[in-house]
């Protein structure tokens, strides 16, 4: 599904990802481990087009999707979410979730204002989906409130219905279990298993080892900005190497 | 009297549909235009010099462009195309390049730019003298005044409808949920694949549109136009009246002109001058401040905040439409307090 060949990319004169490569398995949950500045988000910006690799190549469903820029990499399905959640505060739940499913009609100027009839009738549908959307996260009693009044927990789950209603084929989940509480991460982890079930392919990045033996079929070690190590997550959590890497950064298991 | 609230309704009406298509450009999409005035000034002399004809030549020696005959109906529509056409010009060289802080300055100074093309270059628009002797419309040169003000006032509630109703429609449609996702967090629209250029390029040249339509009906009621008229200020005065009534709400935007504008331009008359006219200017520069620090502290939403708007109604028909589609109507008005707070469930 993704193939992440030799990406190399630096800010200024910091080397954040240093010749990465990975492949992301169709329809599995790929978990994305590493300690702290191992360059993970950044590797995920640069899959979501927010930023171009000074060399290397990322192949989606067989085609080069490196420097497209966001909005031609989301119209190909590959659909994120925010390390800090970044909903469109002002606007209702609701709203933020609409908003986000792909293809509208009414999204054009002109088609906004002669269009009416068809755009009316998919907006209906897109409601109810997103209704039951919302259902699936538990936050139907909040579909009217502006989102910049939730809570981490809640934005969180927010921001994976809002990736669902854009029919993602593949789904990058930048720490979508951080600062919430036990029982919200459980419910994100029995939500993601389910978009696996659904046909999705995930890439998520934590630190939390609860979660991850949870959700990843599959764990890829990161560290200063290549990759360590792969495997299931008990052979990597056994792998020296790896808890050497954590040690100079932090725990295996840490409970961010 | 009557032809003092005349006056005040038509200049009225006129400043509205200014407000509404600023209000689309800045409390929609959250595009910064401080020079918002210009496109009135460009839909005003093309207003002017279409319908001037060819200058009565011995009584006056203003020289422009042009020199056209028109109907005023294809004026008007002409000085909006105009001003569209100019406003499409101005965002394809800023918008690619520039974040919205610096789009604020550069649109400063590509109305000076303009301002100075215009008061320098005589044979476009005749220079720093500005055009007078613009002829009036409908029956206005042989009517009495105040049924000329009261029919400027019909035709430019007619265009104020209009450009409500467009506004409005936006306003509910997925596009103006494009807009307002855009001007919340431009990454993240980008992030779901929506058209963040375009849609943006497409509400600026609208605005500028409406603009240019105001500019032209303000030239034929006033029959003139003189450069000062449209300095910097200007824009900013329309820029508070916005702030203050609600940006991002249409309704806002009326009320604010109406109210705000109108109403402290009159009370300029009532202003002491302390023996010198300059002074009564300055005097509603600084009451507008005031007014505007008032409404920021305390109602940083504006009078008529966007929450205010029913965000969508699914226009009728399809039957399951009610449960999905009406429900922002059935919500209890609790929802339109302050914001943020909102009830938090247990999560
Ligand atoms: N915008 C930026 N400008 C400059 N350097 C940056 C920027 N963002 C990240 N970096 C640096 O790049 C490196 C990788 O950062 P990145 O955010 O990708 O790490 P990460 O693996 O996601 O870490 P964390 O677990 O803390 O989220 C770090 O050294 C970081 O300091
Ligand atoms: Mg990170």
């Amino acid at each position: 599904m993704l193939q992440i060949q030799e990406v190399e990319f630096a800010y200024g004169g910091s080397q954040a990802v240093a010749g990465c490569t990975f492949d992301v398995p169709d329809r599995k949950v790929t978990g994305l481990i590493g300690p702290n500045g191992a360059g993970k988000s950044t590797l995920m910006e640069i899959i979501a087009g927010g930023l171009t690799p000074s060399s290397g190549r990322i192949v989606f469903d067989g085609t080069e999707i490196q420097g497209l820029g966001r909005i031609r990499v989301a119209r190909l399905g590959i659909i994120r979410t925010f390390q800090t959640p970044r909903e469109l505060t002002r606007l209702p739940v609701m709203e933020n979730l609409v908003f986000a499913a792909p293809n509208q009609i009414g999204e054009g100027p002109l088609q906004s204002l002669f269009r009416r009839s068809r755009w009316a009738a998919q907006e209906r549908e897109l409601r109810l989906k997103a209704e039951s959307l919302l259902e699936w996260v538990g936050l139907t009693k909040l579909r009217e409130e502006p989102a910049g009044s939730l809570s981490g927990g809640q934005r969180r789950l927010l921001e994976i219905a809002r990736a669902m209603m854009a029919e993602p084929k593949l789904l990058l989940l930048d720490e979508p279990s951080a600062g919430v509480f036990p029982a919200v991460r459980k419910l994100i982890a029995e939500r993601i298993r389910e978009m696996v079930e659904r046909g999705i392919t995930v890439l998520v990045v934590a630190h939390n080892m609860a979660f991850l033996s949870d959700v990843a079929d599959d764990v890829v070690v990161m560290a200063q900005g290549k990759v360590l190590r792969r495997g299931t997550l008990s052979e990597v959590r056994a792998d020296e190497s790896v808890v050497a890497a954590y040690l100079g950064g932090g725990h295996v298991g840490g409970t961010s | 009297m009557l032809y003092f609230i005349a006056d005040l309704l038509a200049l009225g009406a006129i400043n509205a549909i200014m407000a509404v298509g600023l209000n689309l450009q800045y409390g929609q999409a959250g595009i910064l235009n401080f020079t918002y005035y210009t496109f009135v000034a460009i839909g005003a002399y093309i207003g002017a010099v279409t319908t001037m004809g060819h200058p009565p030549v011995p009584a006056s020696e203003e020289t422009f462009i042009l020199q056209w005959n028109l109907p005023w109906p294809v004026a008007l529509v002409l000085a909006g195309a105009v001003a569209g056409v100019l406003g499409l010009f101005m965002v394809l060289v800023v918008i690619r390049r520039l974040r919205s802080d610096y789009l604020a300055i550069v649109t400063v100074s590509l109305g000076f730019i303009v301002w100075d093309l215009i008061t320098n270059y005589v044979p476009l628009f005749n220079g720093a003298n500005g055009l007078f002797n613009v002829p009036y419309i409908l029956n206005g040169a042989t009517a009495s005044e105040i049924t000329y003000t009261l029919e400027v006032f019909g035709v430019a509630m007619v265009v104020l409808a209009v450009c409500v109703w467009v506004v409005r429609s936006i306003f509910r449609s997925p596009y103006g949920r494009v807009l307002r996702a855009i001007r919340e967090d431009e990454v993240v629209a980008a992030s779901f694949g929506k058209a963040t250029t375009s849609s943006r390029v497409w509400a600026f040249v609208l605005g500028c549109v409406m603009a240019g339509l105001a500019g032209a009906l303000l030239v034929f009621y006033v029959n003139a136009w003189n450069p000062q008229g449209f300095l910097a200020e200007e824009s900013f005065i329309l820029m508070a009246a916005i702030v203050i009534g609600g940006p991002g709400n249409y309704w806002g935007a009326v009320l604010g002109t109406f109210v705000f504008v109108e109403l402290l331009s009159e009370i300029e008359r009532y202003l002491p001058n302390f023996g010198n006219g300059a002074l009564v200017g300055a005097g509603r520069a600084v009451l507008i401040g005031i007014v505007l620090i008032v409404v920021i502290r305390f109602r940083p939403d504006g009078l008529i905040p966007e929450r205010w708007l029913r965000w969508y109604r699914v226009p009728a028909g399809g039957g399951q439409g009610g449960a999905a589609g009406s429900q922002s109507r059935g919500e209890p008005r609790r929802r339109l307090g302050w914001p943020w707070l909102g009830q938090r469930s247990e999560i």
